[in-house]
């Protein structure tokens, strides 16, 4: 899935700087790292791309959608339909099990639905990934890893075309980095997906197709 | 939706503790009041069902309440101030069924009333097992006395001592269980009935002989031919039976005997108002009563307090309402990581709010559940206990 980024500009709400890109075109099927400091706007970036927030200026095109013109209920379907998210801090739910945690979008979303079919791609993916075992089991009683693991299954479970990636290796020691990088990789090129992954770690940069640093692209104005 | 109530079960399998503290917080604001005004109406409606259903009653002069109380709902502690003279009298006036009332004391707490075969036929009251007492010393027991004390017909019942270290004064008497009344949702139901002359003797005011030739032989110090002589040894009861029956009479004329009250069920509206006319104008030491009046008064005066504790629930619950709209609130705000999540997952729209209201639709559900078990355990049971509560907050 295509993006093109176009005189972008995001202001919050107070703040006297615009954040956002002028041109950025990230090729289908890329994986792409962000980079940065800390409050140059990887993560609003992201937001937009998912169209959870948007742009006062400027175009941002997935595919053949025109993000920044979709309705709060295309957002959404948008982000359901399309887009894969994986989080620094996992993003898991403490009262679910993690079988249940990667069907949480699935049961969230308008029209979709939990069928024994998803069930048992669930159970598949959670195989690919070495977590089968874990399946029955809480958040809080897994290792950080299978907890990243888990993440990822939830993220590409529904085949989006769009990942996007806050983080996901944040706090976990160099070994496990690594694994759960060539694992989210993996699963990125199975499904053909764009990748933009927000990153600090500098030892992944080699595994990304392209690394950006978000605060000379972004072009902080007054 | 489904989805809504899976995540919102799971939730609350979760938090279980917090879940069962919910339901049964809210099974309790639901249930209490409920219940009350279950209860209270369903007392209501026995008690002023017994009234209607005893047209008048006779007494000597005093409470009203007390003499309906104490005529027609065997509850109190009056005296027996009639006497059989005075059932005559109204027998004489040709214008009531009667039937007397003796209250003679009590078996397990129970009371034991003499009255005449009339008053069953009269209170349309079926035997259900056995048959009607026919002779001096038999029974018949309510539904709930036969079912509490484990007695069934032929079984042998005794009174209560009046009084244990009172050598002179009534022993229990031991009497046999001739028949048991069908449930008639009334105070029949905990009564035991028997003939005047049974409940005479019972009070005290009637005994018989034991015939010492067939006494054990540990009781007898001397027999000869024509003289048996007996130790002090002091029986524990009485026990009328065939063989001693004819032993049994009575202190004092027939006329003088002692009855708590008449139940008096005048033949029309005329002759209501001609018998209460005539009490009043001829028996000035007596009275005589519609029991709907003093029951209407009781039943005003016990709902007025009950309308004070209604408002105190009412205030209680909007405290427990405010409690658990504050742990919602906290809950609610302990969620918005899940909800942030959520929204980046492209959650459906209101979601926070779908999750929230379906999982309190689920505790409420079963709090309603919890509810409809209570009512219906405490209901099947609880009318008689309120309808004693009533009867014993008067006395």
């Amino acid at each position: 899935m295509r993006i093109r980024v176009q005189n972008l500009s995001y202001r919050y709400p107070g703040s006297e700087y615009a954040l956002g890109p002028a041109r950025l075109e990230v090729q289908s099927g890329e994986s792409v790292a962000l980079t940065g400091p800390s409050g140059c706007g990887k993560t609003t970036f992201l937001n937009l791309l998912s169209g959870l927030m948007k742009p006062d200026a400027g175009t941002i095109t997935v595919g053949e959608v025109e993000v920044e013109m979709l309705t709060a209920a295309q957002a959404r379907s948008f982000r359901a339909k399309k887009v894969g998210h994986v989080f620094q801090d996992f993003g898991l739910l403490d009262y679910l099990s993690a079988f249940d945690n990667i069907l949480y979008p699935h049961r969230i979303s308008a029209g979709r639905h939990v069928t024994t079919e998803l069930k048992s791609k669930a159970e598949a993916l959670a195989q690919e990934l070495g977590v089968s075992g874990q399946l029955a089991r809480r958040p809080a009683q897994l290792s950080h890893g299978e907890r990243q693991r888990i993440a990822i299954c939830r993220a590409v479970l529904g085949e989006p075309k769009l990942l996007l990636a806050d983080e996901p290796t944040g706090n976990l020691d160099p070994e496990t980095k690594r694994r759960i990088m060539d694992v989210l990789m993996a699963e990125q090129k199975s499904l053909q997906a764009t990748m933009i992954t927000v990153t600090h770690d500098h030892d992944l940069l080699p595994l990304f197709d392209r690394v950006i640093d978000f605060s000379e692209l972004a072009g902080v104005a007054a | 939706m489904s989805g809504i109530f899976y995540l919102a079960l799971r939730h609350i399998r979760y938090h279980a503790l917090r879940s069962l503290t919910f339901v049964l917080v809210v099974a309790t604001l639901i249930t209490i009041p409920l219940l009350g005004r279950l209860l209270t109406h369903a007392a209501e409606v026995r008690m002023l069902s017994r009234a209607e259903a005893t047209p008048l009653v006779y007494g000597a002069k005093g409470s009203a309440l007390e003499l309906v109380l104490a005529g027609a709902y065997f509850r109190g502690s009056l005296e027996a101030n009639a006497t059989m003279a005075d059932y005559r009298w109204l027998l004489s006036t040709k214008l009531a069924q009667l039937a007397p009332i003796h209250w003679a004391g009590s078996s397990a707490t129970y009371p034991i009333i003499g009255t005449d075969i009339e008053y069953l036929s009269l209170r349309s009251l079926e035997v259900a097992e056995g048959r009607k007492p026919v002779r001096v010393g038999e029974v018949v027991l309510g539904a709930e006395v036969a079912t509490a004390l484990r007695l069934g017909v032929g079984d042998e019942i005794l009174s209560d001592a009046e009084q244990a270290f009172d050598l002179a004064g009534a022993y229990p008497v031991g009497m046999t269980v001739s028949g048991i009344l069908a449930h008639s949702n009334s105070p029949d139901d905990g009564a035991i009935l028997t003939d005047l002359k049974t409940s005479w003797i019972v009070a005290g005011f009637g005994h018989g002989h034991e015939d010492l030739s067939t006494a054990v032989q540990s009781s007898i110090l001397k027999q000869s031919e024509d003289l048996v002589t007996a130790n002090a040894s002091l029986p524990t009861h009485i026990q009328i039976t065939s063989d001693n029956l004819d032993s049994f009479h009575l202190h004092g004329s027939d006329e003088t005997q002692l009855l708590t009250a008449v139940l008096v069920f005048p033949d029309d509206v005329k002759a209501a108002a001609l018998i209460q006319g005539r009490v009043a104008d001829q028996r000035l030491n007596h009275q005589i009563i519609r029991p709907i009046d003093p029951i209407g008064v009781l039943l005003e005066n016990v709902f007025a307090v009950k309308k004070v504790l209604d408002r105190v629930i009412v205030a209680l619950s909007v405290a427990a309402l405010f409690a658990l709209g504050l742990v919602l609130a906290l809950s609610v705000q302990m969620r918005s990581r899940e909800f942030d999540i959520a929204q980046r997952l492209g959650g459906r729209k209101g979601l926070p709010a779908l999750l929230v209201l379906g999982e309190l639709s689920l505790l409420c559900l079963a709090a309603l559940a919890v509810s409809a078990a209570l009512v219906g355990v405490v209901q099947s049971a609880g009318t008689e206990v309120i309808n004693a509560w009533l009867l014993e907050v008067v006395q």
